[in-house]
């Protein structure tokens, strides 16, 4: 499990990284811990010691205090363990040191600009690199503001290949266009241009690629910003058989979209 | 392994309830989370209403006769009032909670959204439909809305019953929120119970090399909330734990500063 920091526009990431455990059951981990840093740069894991951390202590990581080709793909990992790593990996690291389920352990990670930040409670596992990502994006807002698609993916293998996302109208099933996301990347898209209107529940689509879908919004007066990530369809229902609910929901999408291309 | 942690997990092994929310009593109820409602003169309360059975059955352009049931509750869990509200057949509605439950409104702390399930029965086995919902809070002087999504499932309906449907244990446990408390900064947190009994819930503060001090104790009825305030200054990070006997007690966060706010589930 990886701790993500990210940077999108103009805007400082930041990464509040907690040594202390959700839950007074599950891990009872209090060996000091080696955080490092971990960036893909197309051709290995490139791993650096950033620093140490106590038990009890919070260690605050800002995207500008961290080289910028560590964050040349828009995003660094940040991983606890007590294992020294060597500065280059062909694949990530497997052991977790912090964890836990009830939550999962997690991290402050986020967005600032001078005048607001906004943040999700963040931990990133690695995604199979075969995969597919289909996301309703409720997010879009209007007057004052700038919306974007902001998509983190993470995979084990190094390799930074880029993959087309199709943004739709989920109601017509109007295309309104397509963009690019990366793997091993925070991949930011400008949403308004691509004609949404307030009451569309747009559609966004990437047949090769997983990813952790954001809403990212501006307001062009920089005086908020507004972050949240979109639940995958398997949460759309709950018990019984979820993935195979949410097999059954993207196949029903991609058949209907398939019918219209 | 230490005798402590053999007994500690021994303990736990026993006591606590291997799922945070219990399966809903009646086959065909559909699930809500309990969704904190703000509605006063600092703030607004938006929810996005989606067609949630066309996203599952892939058809997002079929809404006739669809409506879902929005129920608004005070601070004690009961009940002020519910409405049913059409689908949009547009794909996406943005509700302003205040206009549709003015003046009742007022008095609300909490809000669920039940989806009716259309005639023709959906394709999800023995699985319940849910709202995890993505709601969307205003200040009176912010830009724009800052989102979060569903905290956890809480309720089920069916047939005009509501049931809560999270899990509690024997024993108190601590839940503490991951996001240290830094910078100037106030911080709300809204905390609900989903279970069928009343919890008791203490808050503590904790600060580096200070130890564990609480700050408010409270009791939460059966569908209840409240929201609890701690005031951030430029004194390094602190961290903010829940002791109850909810499986997992964990708060949607405000952090308020500025003109801005974040809004995130701790």
């Amino acid at each position: 499990m990886f701790f993500p920091l990210f940077k999108a526009l103009d805007l400082e990431g930041f990464l509040d990284l907690g040594y202390i455990a959700a839950n007074n059951w599950e891990n009872r981990e209090s060996r000091i811990m080696n955080i490092y840093a971990l960036w893909s740069d197309g051709y290995c894991w490139r791993s650096k010691l950033f620093d140490v951390i106590k038990n009890g202590e919070v260690l605050h990581i800002s995207s500008t205090s961290i080289k910028p080709e560590m964050l040349k793909t828009g995003m660094c990992l940040f991983y606890p363990t007590v294992d020294e790593l060597a500065p280059r990996l062909d694949v990530l690291p497997k052991d977790p040191y912090w964890f836990s389920h009830v939550p999962e352990w997690r991290c402050t990670s986020g967005l600032m600009n001078e005048s607001a930040q906004t943040s999700y409670q963040a931990e990133i596992y690695p995604l199979p690199s075969k995969a597919s990502m289909l996301t309703f994006h409720p997010f879009i807002q209007f007057n004052n503001i700038d919306n974007y698609l902001l998509v983190l993916n993470v995979t084990n293998e190094f390799a930074i290949t880029s993959h087309e996302i199709e943004l739709f109208n989920s109601t017509n099933l109007r295309k309104h266009g397509t963009a690019t996301v990366k793997t091993n990347s925070a991949s930011v898209i400008p949403l308004d241009e691509y004609g949404f209107t307030a009451n569309d529940l747009p559609l966004f689509l990437s047949r090769k690629m997983a990813g952790i879908p954001f809403g990212l919004g501006v307001a062009k007066d920089g005086s908020m910003l507004s972050l949240e990530h979109t639940h995958p369809p398997a949460s759309l229902v709950l018990f019984g058989s979820r993935k195979e609910v949410q097999g059954k929901i993207k196949k029903n999408w991609l058949q209907r979209i398939g019918d219209l291309r | 392994m230490k005798k402590s942690d053999v007994i500690r997990k021994a303990k736990y092994a026993l006591w606590i309830p291997r799922k945070i929310t219990r399966k809903p009593a009646e086959k065909g109820a559909v699930i809500s989370d309990l969704f904190p409602l703000r509605s006063d003169e600092h703030w607004q309360t938006h929810f996005e209403l989606l067609n949630v059975s066309g996203l599952i059955s892939g058809d997002n352009s079929s809404t006739q006769d669809k409506k879902a049931r929005f129920v608004i509750f005070d601070s004690e869990g009961t009940k002020l009032a519910e409405k049913l509200i059409a689908i949009p057949p547009s794909g996406r509605r943005t509700i302003r909670l205040d206009k549709e439950f003015d003046p009742s409104v007022t008095a609300a702390s909490s809000f669920a959204v039940f989806h009716e399930i259309p005639d023709q029965a959906l394709d999800i086995g023995e699985s319940f439909l849910a709202e995890r919902g993505y709601t969307g809070y205003a200040r009176s002087d912010s830009q724009i809305r800052g989102y979060v999504h569903g905290n956890f499932d809480a309720l089920a309906y069916k047939d005009g019953k509501i049931q809560t449907i999270g899990n509690k244990g024997i024993l108190p446990r601590f839940y503490t929120v991951q996001h240290p408390l830094s910078g100037r900064a106030t911080y709300e947190f809204f905390l609900s119970n989903p279970t069928s009994r009343s919890v008791k819930v203490r808050i503590l503060k904790g600060q580096d090399g200070k130890g564990w001090a609480e700050v408010e104790r409270f009791k939460l009825s059966p569908r209840g909330s409240r929201i609890f305030m701690i005031e951030s200054r430029d004194e390094g990070a602190s961290f903010i734990r829940i002791r109850s006997r909810f499986y997992l007690g964990r708060p949607v966060v405000f952090r308020i500063a500025g003109r801005g706010f974040d809004v995130f589930h701790g």
